[in-house]
């Protein structure tokens, strides 16, 4: 019997083996951060919709390497490097994952379609409550988005890359896929995996960050009742606002058009109140996304795709981005608390940080702790919702501006 | 140094972009109630009715202070203080 060469046999083991230093210790470290992130999914200490299928994903990416037949490694997952057309055909039709990632994900569509999923979810009465102190707690609340920019290129990123791991700081996924893949292609795989990893964090994270600065005394500021004419906000008025809003900013920055779009369709659909399309968005669509989603972001943790010198660069500006957010709008929101002599909860300033809804549960349950009487979460979601609206302003500033500015 | 310029720039136009949504939000709320307002064919009446005898209430002291410059307690004393009659109190009510 000829002599079996278990390398081949098993090729999983084979490449490892076979495979530089370098490449063995991070193969076998994100196979074990993707069990963690299960793990921590299933716990709930990360969210399990996102984190579960993507830490599944970069174990059986990690682990399912294999010997090509031109002797090169490779996998039957997903190729996002391939840029050829007629390579991509070939593709396509080998690796299981291609025509998703190059159908849906590469062009942005899976970050529109949670978008619309974001959408449809978003009640933006809380946001015509109070516009103006909302706006300026979000606008404070991306401090990390714009400071992170000199600091990336003081690290040696350009530009484009500074750019696009700066809107980490915004702390929205679908608007850091959709600025990396406009601004710097060949890092969006890296950027786009350390946002969804810190956005994950945030929920963990950020109660430290507002012990810190925010003492228990501020923590406990009720905060008035709305007042009783402006409670109710109809149906007609929402869905104005979606129109106009939608309108207004698609005509200042037609290149984030497709993500405004999203976002606002998916508010006219809610204030409309067609049913079935609501239970098709927020169902189906939104959730089978997030599915998708979180399984491409876990087969692009893939060691060579991640073994770029600069993803340990990423990996300190993404928490850097996120911090200086945070500090911005708890800064913003002491701002709001001298500005009414002390009737403002310095905390809410933290929820512009445009991670929706965690932020403004974050600040809740922190301020519930110090005073269980307190209720901060209406206030919370509006400048919630504004985050949204300011990260993609921001997004279309960086997407317009950046390329004309050389 | 052209950096700091771009950040500089891009946070002064988002404050600018922003706040300027945000007034468009507050003002849309008034408006989408004069749209509502619109299709109420008895709130109309009494919304227009109430700004004319606003305007009439306005004139009305226009030419009362030309004829007495300095004598402001004569204006105040026939179409002074409050006229009761603001055809905003509709919009808030719809509100």
């Amino acid at each position: 019997m000829e002599k079996i060469d278990l390398a081949q046999l098993f090729q999983g083991i084979g490449t490892l083996m076979h495979s530089d230093i370098t490449v063995m210790v991070t193969r076998i470290g994100l196979i074990l951060l993707g069990i963690m992130l299960v793990y921590l999914g299933r716990k709930g200490v990360l969210e399990p919709l996102v984190m579960i299928p993507m830490g599944l994903g970069m174990v059986a990416i990690n682990s399912g390497i294999m010997f090509m037949p031109d002797g090169s490694q490779g996998n039957l997952f997903v190729d996002p490097m391939v840029t050829d057309y007629n390579k991509l055909l070939d593709v396509m039709q080998i690796d299981f994952l291609q025509p998703i990632y190059t159908l849906m994900f590469s062009n942005g569509l899976i970050a529109c379609f949670v978008f619309m999923g974001i959408g449809v979810l978003l009640d933006i009465s809380y946001l015509l409550r109070n516009p103006l102190t909302s706006m300026f707690l979000a606008l404070c609340a991306e401090l990390g988005t714009v400071a992170t920019i000199p600091i990336a290129q003081s690290l040696g990123l350009n530009l484009r890359e500074s750019a696009s791991i700066a809107m980490v700081g915004g702390a929205d996924g679908p608007m850091v896929l959709f600025t990396s893949l406009s601004l710097a292609k060949n890092l969006f795989v890296p950027i786009t995996v350390v946002a969804y990893l810190y956005l994950g964090l945030t929920y963990g994270g950020y109660p430290y960050l507002i012990k810190l600065m925010v003492p228990e005394r501020l923590r406990a500021i009720k905060m008035p009742p709305p007042p009783k004419q402006k409670r109710k906000v109809s149906a007609g008025q929402k869905l104005m606002l979606a129109v106009v809003l939608c309108a207004v900013l698609c005509l200042l920055f037609p290149v984030a058009a497709p993500l405004f779009f999203s976002l606002f369709i998916g508010i006219a659909i809610r204030e409309s109140g067609m049913k079935p399309l609501i239970d098709f968005i927020s169902g189906p669509l939104l959730y089978g996304s997030t599915f998708i989603l979180g399984l491409l972001l876990g087969v692009l943790c893939e060691a060579h795709l991640l073994l770029d010198p600069k993803i340990l660069i990423l990996l300190i500006l993404g928490i850097v981005a996120l911090i200086l957010s945070a500090v911005g709008g708890i800064l913003g929101g002491y701002v709001m608390y001298f500005i009414t002599k002390g009737k403002f909860n310095p905390v809410i300033g933290i929820a512009g940080v445009s991670c929706v809804p965690t932020t403004a549960k974050v600040a809740q349950k922190i301020v519930s702790k110090a005073n269980p009487q307190a209720i901060i979460i209406n206030d919370a979601i509006g400048a919630n919702i504004m985050g949204v609206i300011t990260t993609a302003i921001l997004t279309g500033l960086y997407i317009t501006l950046i390329p004309l500015w050389g | 140094m052209r950096t700091i310029e771009l950040v500089l720039l891009v946070y002064a136009l988002a404050f600018a972009i922003g706040m300027a949504v945000a007034f468009l939000v507050r003002w849309i709320g008034k408006l989408s109630a004069m749209l509502d307002l619109q299709f109420d064919p008895m709130l109309r009446h009494e919304y227009y009715r109430l700004k004319r005898i606003k305007k009439y209430h306005k004139e009305q002291v226009k030419r009362i202070s030309k004829l007495s410059d300095n004598n402001n307690d004569l204006v105040s004393h026939y179409y002074g203080g409050n006229t009761t009659a603001d055809p905003n109190d509709i919009l808030k009510w719809k509100k």
